[in-house]
């Protein structure tokens, strides 16, 4: 089904202006002689030298859609409108834009005087324009027939897992859900071997960083290697799903996507004193299970839901919008209408990216070069966001919203304490009616003062609101001063409406529920992939489908289409529970592989794309600043509230994220971007993070406590057997214990270090330091930083 | 030369001393997004390794002195006698649409300007240091960009947008052109400001991160000295931290015997990186300790405990950082914010800076460095030929002044101008896309064609914009 036409009657105007079309001149159309000399003349020359860079078929982009290398196109005008009216000089907007009166053309510099008064001549005679050789446009639009059969825009396939013959008892065991059986068609298909299962302490080890970015303690890894049960792994990943330490992981994830931070950044970098409740909502409902659609329709429009009862649970719908809010604002922007449409496209390019792995973002200006979304689709998507209230007012430094929690016991303190309140002030009237001593009226007046300074107040959390049901005209190159004729309503993208349509947005609503809602439906093309999609990645450390935020024209067709479908679908089956997903995939022996690889499958298929081995991963920055603290026994495991600062000892989800100035730790290691949507965290290799791990004091003073807490659980006579002590640091670091060659390179490092630290005089505190060295050492290993 | 060593003198040490291919396998592994992203174009090519600029340079590097708070050009190097004559008067005119404040009538410059040396200059009496280095600077006096707040204008300036998250231009440079030094980042600020906009000036957006400015701070008189991170540390000898990597290494080696695949790639680029980092932390205190340094060229810098101490010791160290091989260096001086107070805080902060510039660009003179280094001073904005109270101006991004010295433009010269009062740019414009285009193009990148693919499109400092303004080309 083709896009709705008056989809494309917007669309043709752009394209019109655009694309030069082959004018027919007829005899109608002759040139007086004396105008051709005065265009050859006077005109011609002038538009080669100042206007063709920007403005003919040769341009290397064409700017604001003008052509005037050619007759036809040049009359037509651009995006702005026709460029003359017939015999109307004052009228055209090609003079006016010579003199500077509208656009200001040439940019580089007004032209002399008499060369625009060759042009009000020129438009007075008629333009007459000799040039009536077709030149051939530039710009190709998308191919909105084609680009409808691309596979995310169509419904998620329902495919049936492969039915293969297995060969033998080998392959039996291994295929033990429908994801084996996918992967394990793809590798026969190329002749390859799944890899053998990951041994206990890698599996037990890679389950725990991925389920509460922690490395397990040597008792949860004896415990699991005593357990001989046939179900002994899916206990472990119970244990893990039931840990509130997996909301702190999985819910870090997903403050990648919306860019969580406690700073505004932008221009002025204010605190965001109350980010951190949205922070906890994400911990608490991912802890809780919170199905993910209802995760999603929450966040986008939770003030619009029916309220519970219950003040907690309906104060949590407002705190979930904060989504909305947390965003970089330029908050000192003086064009406050450009400050408000910037927020509106931030959030829509956000929500669109998190959402629906598409860049929305790139329609604002022009058409998408590459999908299709037209600047008609962003701003029928824009309309709903700017018909919500996000900002609380437009001062000169504006602020956001903010909305008090619902709670009735600090409504019921506050109208004890405005009793007080009023009856102090009462009594100060009193006292100034009777004229009291002036001592006391004094006194009087700071215990009213106080009282009222001590008003209970509520909690605030960011939110939005509904605000003013706006449609919004489509602004010319993103331009909000250059509003196009028509107002655009507030509608779903079209080129997904053909397969789910759009619900109706009533004119007194935003239509943000019904887009949260419409997003969430089973019968969604997107939703659904794109979050199994980073689901698989963050299992995986890779995802299916490569570029997580892009579903779009550009993106590469996963090689696993097929498995990418059955999981969206399998996501909907499970009612959007990701803790069943997370059981689905971790007990799948596709997961469960170890990273082991040949030279020969490397070779020929380097990125792993067919799922022969388990990914080796590193660290992000936080699971690697915990782990550092972890093995240490300084982490201080305390839940949720207002951020610390960079030198907690608690998790880093807690950290105050400053959009200003970035804890330099994350920033070595890859956390940089708190401004935008993070797809997917790079994982560089660079001297910094070598440095960090050096000399930084962290690392310095973990090791020193690990190395005392080993010192002192293990024999500390320094001529008896060492072996003990250094299996109990490479269970802590590694989760597993040393091999004899480790353990004889590990005593020749004591011995020489001790050797090197003979001017310490205390033995006790020598052999501290030497032990120090050898955890520092470790923990500096790839080992420590890399998942297997 | 004084002490220390010239530029290819430590360029030839520091490549003595570990073996050229182990560094350039090295280089061709670390530091890229190997697990990351969709844009795989670039990923077998380091980020790091000096690469070949699209055709010849005019300069190799950068220094760039940026003004925090926006100095007023017409009471610095756009002199603008109408305003004298005109003083009192209503602009003949009409202002923004949006303006940061409300401004009154015209206000004359409170300082003198006179020509210098045989370009003829003129520059006012608040820097007359720079004033008489006058024949080796071309001004630009036509910059124009569209923001009016700081954070805007700061961003516009760093990185090209006030409106979307974008690379700043020293990690565009870092990307185009790698390092000349690998032991040393390719992109240093020293004591930035960490307001309007903070990290976002000097940071990497969706470029690798390895691109993103190493901060350097501490460099002021009082401070305990010139900080990178984790650069060093006094709990432990050299001797203890060598025999840690060592067993570092060999620790992986039992762990990872035998034959490595790709799949090692990461591991092994790991390991070696720390070999880098040890080498780091040798070069570069020596780079950022000043003590090496002549009497006379403290002098020149007017690092002698007085009001110029502190932004002579940031230009001197800017120097040694640029001779060293980094690639881009900002020098930030805060805050030229001058609402009210224009004549005695325009004139304490000038004289902070002027010497030390002056100094800068005699030394980078004096030592060939001018050659293919470009020194450039500049800030967000400029500032409003009408009166902000009766002593202040207001901030103006529709003319301000940018010059330019070194690095391939010409000497005595001056392009483009604002109107008679200096409210707007008004021949031969310089939007801030053409400065950053001309800056791109001074170093032999084509703006065109540096390019970054992220979330399905090419990005480019410059968007879709930018002329390059080759008539200031020496």
């Amino acid at each position: 089904m083709p896009p709705a036409s008056s989809h494309y009657g917007l669309r043709s105007i752009v394209i019109l202006a655009a694309i030069a079309l082959s004018g027919s001149v007829g005899a109608d159309d002759a040139i007086k002689p004396e105008d051709l000399t005065f265009f050859e003349e006077r005109i011609r020359p002038v538009l080669v030298e100042h206007c063709y860079e920007c403005h003919s078929a040769n341009s290397k982009i064409l700017r604001g859609g003008l052509l005037v290398d050619s007759r036809d196109p040049f009359r037509k005008g651009g995006e702005s409108g026709p460029a003359f009216v017939d015999g109307k000089p004052d009228e055209s907007l090609l003079i006016k834009s010579l003199r500077h009166d509208t656009y200001e053309m040439p940019p580089k510099g007004k032209l002399p005087d008499p060369v625009i008064a060759d042009f009000v001549e020129w438009v007075r005679r008629g333009a007459p324009d000799p040039r009536t050789t077709a030149t051939q446009g530039k710009l190709k639009p998308v191919d909105w027939e084609a680009a409808a059969k691309h596979w995310a825009f169509n419904p998620v396939t329902n495919p049936v897992p492969p039915e293969i013959q297995l060969a033998n008892d080998r392959e039996t065991q291994w295929t033990v859900n429908p994801i084996d059986r996918f992967v394990l068609s793809k590798l026969r298909q190329e002749g390859f071997h799944p890899a053998p299962q990951a041994d206990k302490r890698t599996l037990i080890r890679r389950a725990t960083f991925d389920l509460t970015g922690l490395p397990p303690t040597p008792q949860e890894v004896d415990a699991f290697l005593a357990d001989e049960s046939s179900d002994a792994f899916a206990k472990v990943v119970d244990r893990l799903l039931s840990s509130p330490h997996y909301g702190e992981r999985w819910g870090r994830h997903w403050l990648d996507l919306v860019r969580y931070a406690d700073s505004n950044g932008a221009d002025e970098n204010h605190g965001l004193p109350n980010s951190w409740r949205y922070r906890d909502w994400v911990i608490r409902k991912i802890n809780e299970d919170l199905p993910l659609d209802q995760f999603i329709v929450q966040q986008l429009a939770g003030d619009l839901l029916p309220a519970p009862d219950d003040e907690k649970a309906a104060g949590d719908l407002i705190t979930a919008t904060g989504m909305l809010v947390i965003g970089p604002k330029m908050l000192a922007e003086q064009d406050k209408d450009k400050m408000i449409i910037d927020i509106v496209d931030e959030q829509v390019d956000n929500v669109s990216r998190t959402m629906l792995g598409l860049t929305m973002g790139c329609a604002r200006c022009h058409d998408h070069k590459f999908d299709p979304l037209a600047a008609r689709d962003y701003y029928a998507l824009a309309g709903i966001f700017y018909s919500t209230k996000t900002m609380a007012n437009r001062d000169f430094v504006s602020l956001w919203l903010e909305r008090p929690l619902p709670s009735k016991d600090i409504e019921a303190k506050r109208v004890a304490h405005q009793a007080m309140i009023d009856q102090a002030k009462a009594e100060l009237e009193r006292l100034k009616n009777a004229s009291a001593a002036e001592d006391q009226i004094k006194a009087q007046q700071a215990a009213f003062e106080k009282l009222e300074k001590e008003m209970p107040a509520f909690e605030m959390v960011m939110s939005v609101t509904e605000g003013t049901p706006t449609d919004l005209p489509i602004h010319l190159r993103g331009n909000h001063l250059a509003p196009g004729p028509e107002k655009i309503s507030r509608t779903m993208p079209s080129i997904l409406t053909r397969v789910l349509p759009a619900p109706a947005i009533a004119a007194e609503k935003s239509g943000r529920l019904e887009f949260a809602e419409w997003l969430v439906s089973p019968q969604h093309p997107l939703t659904s992939r794109v979050m199994a999609n980073r689901l698989w990645m963050w299992h995986f450390g890779k995802p299916l489908m490569k570029s997580p935020s892009n579903f779009g024209l550009q993106s590469e067709p996963p090689l696993h289409a097929e498995l990418l479908d059955w999981m969206a679908q399998e996501l909907i089956r499970h009612k959007w529970s990701l803790k069943e997903m997370h059981r689905l995939i971790m007990l799948s022996s596709t997961w469960q592989m170890s990273s082991s690889a040949t030279p020969a499958d490397e070779e020929r298929d380097p990125e792993n794309r067919f799922l022969r081995r388990s990914n080796r991963r590193r660290l992000e920055a936080e699971p690697i600043r915990d782990s550092i603290l972890f093995v240490g026994n300084q982490l201080d495991l305390q839940m949720f509230g207002a951020p610390s600062g960079t030198d907690t000892k608690r998790r880093a989800i807690y950290v105050s994220i400053n959009r200003a100035a970035l804890y330099e730790m994350f920033s070595t290691f890859d956390y940089v971007e708190t401004d935008n949507h993070i797809e997917q965290r790079p994982a560089t290799i660079v001297p910094s993070q070598a440095l960090f791990m050096m000399n930084s004091p962290m690392v310095f003073d973990s090791a020193k406590s690990l190395a005392a807490t080993v010192l002192s659980q293990t024999s500390s006579a320094p001529s008896t057997d060492q072996s003990p002590a250094i299996h109990a640091v490479f269970e802590r670091l590694f989760a597993r214990r040393a091999e004899p060659l480790e353990i004889e390179r590990s005593l020749k490092f004591l011995q020489e270090t001790d050797l090197l630290l003979a001017s310490v005089p205390d033995p006790a505190e020598r052999r501290l330091q030497t032990w120090s060295a050898l955890c520092r050492s470790l923990m500096a290993s790839n080992e420590f930083v890399y998942v297997d | 030369m004084p002490a220390g060593l010239g530029r290819r003198g430590m360029l030839s040490q520091c490549g003595a001393g570990f073996g050229a291919l182990a560094l350039a396998d090295l280089l061709a592994r670390t530091g890229f997004c190997s697990d990351a992203g969709s844009d795989s174009r670039h990923r077998a090519v380091s980020p790091l390794a000096a690469r070949e600029p699209h055709f010849a340079p005019r300069a190799k590097r950068v220094i760039f002195l940026f003004m925090h708070g926006g100095p007023s050009h017409i009471d610095t190097f756009d002199y603008k006698p109408q305003l004298q004559e005109r003083h009192g008067q209503p602009l003949p005119f009409a202002k923004p649409r949006i303006q940061f404040a409300q401004t009154g009538n015209l206000l004359k410059s409170p300082w003198k300007f006179r020509q210098y040396g045989n370009s003829g200059a003129w520059v006012s009496d608040l820097f007359p240091h720079v004033g008489q280095c006058a024949d080796d600077i071309t001004f630009i006096k036509s910059i124009h960009g569209s923001n009016e707040a700081h954070g805007g204008a700061l961003l516009k300036i760093h990185t090209g947008s006030d409106t979307f998250v974008r690379p700043s231009m020293g990690a565009w440079i870092s990307y185009g052109l790698g390092t000349e030094n690998e032991n040393l980042p390719a992109f240093i600020t020293i004591s930035p400001t960490m307001g309007h906009g903070g990290v976002r000036n000097f940071g990497s957006a969706f470029l690798p991160p390895i691109h993103q400015a190493t901060r350097i701070a501490g460099i002021r008189k009082d401070d305990a000295g010139a900080m990178i991170p984790n650069l060093t540390n006094n709990a432990i000898s050299k001797t203890l931290q060598s025999q840690q990597l060592q067993f570092l290494r060999e620790m992986d080696h039992l762990r990872r015997p035998g034959v490595h695949t790709s799949a090692d790639a990461d591991l092994d680029a790991r390991i070696e990186s720390f070999e880098l980092a040890f080498r780091m932390q040798t070069e570069a205190p020596d780079i950022l300790d000043l003590s090496a340094e002549s009497e006379s060229t403290l002098k020149l810098y007017g690092i002698d405990g007085g009001p110029t101490d502190n932004f002579g010791r940031q230009c001197l160290l800017a120097r040694r950082l640029s001779e060293s091989g980094v690639r881009f260096v900002q020098v930030t001086h805060a805050y030229w914010d001058q609402h009210s107070e224009l004549k005695e805080k325009h004139t304490e902060l000038a004289g902070q800076v002027d010497r030390p510039i002056a100094g800068l660009l005699r030394d980078l003179k004096q030592r060939g460095l001018l050659e293919d280094t470009l020194l450039m001073w500049g800030a967000e904005f400029g500032r409003t030929p009408t009166a902000q109270g009766d002593n202040g101006r207001d901030h103006n991004p529709h003319a301000f002044t940018y010059w330019m010295a070194g690095g391939g433009v010409k000497s005595g010269f001056s392009y483009g101008s604002s109107d008679e009062f200096g409210f707007y740019a008004a021949e031969d414009k310089v939007h801030v896309h053409d400065l950053h285009a001309t800056i791109l193009h001074l170093l032999g990148i084509d703006h065109e064609r540096l390019t970054y693919r992220y979330g399905g499109r090419d990005f480019r400092l410059t968007d879709i914009e930018g002329h390059v303004v080759d008539s200031i080309f020496a």
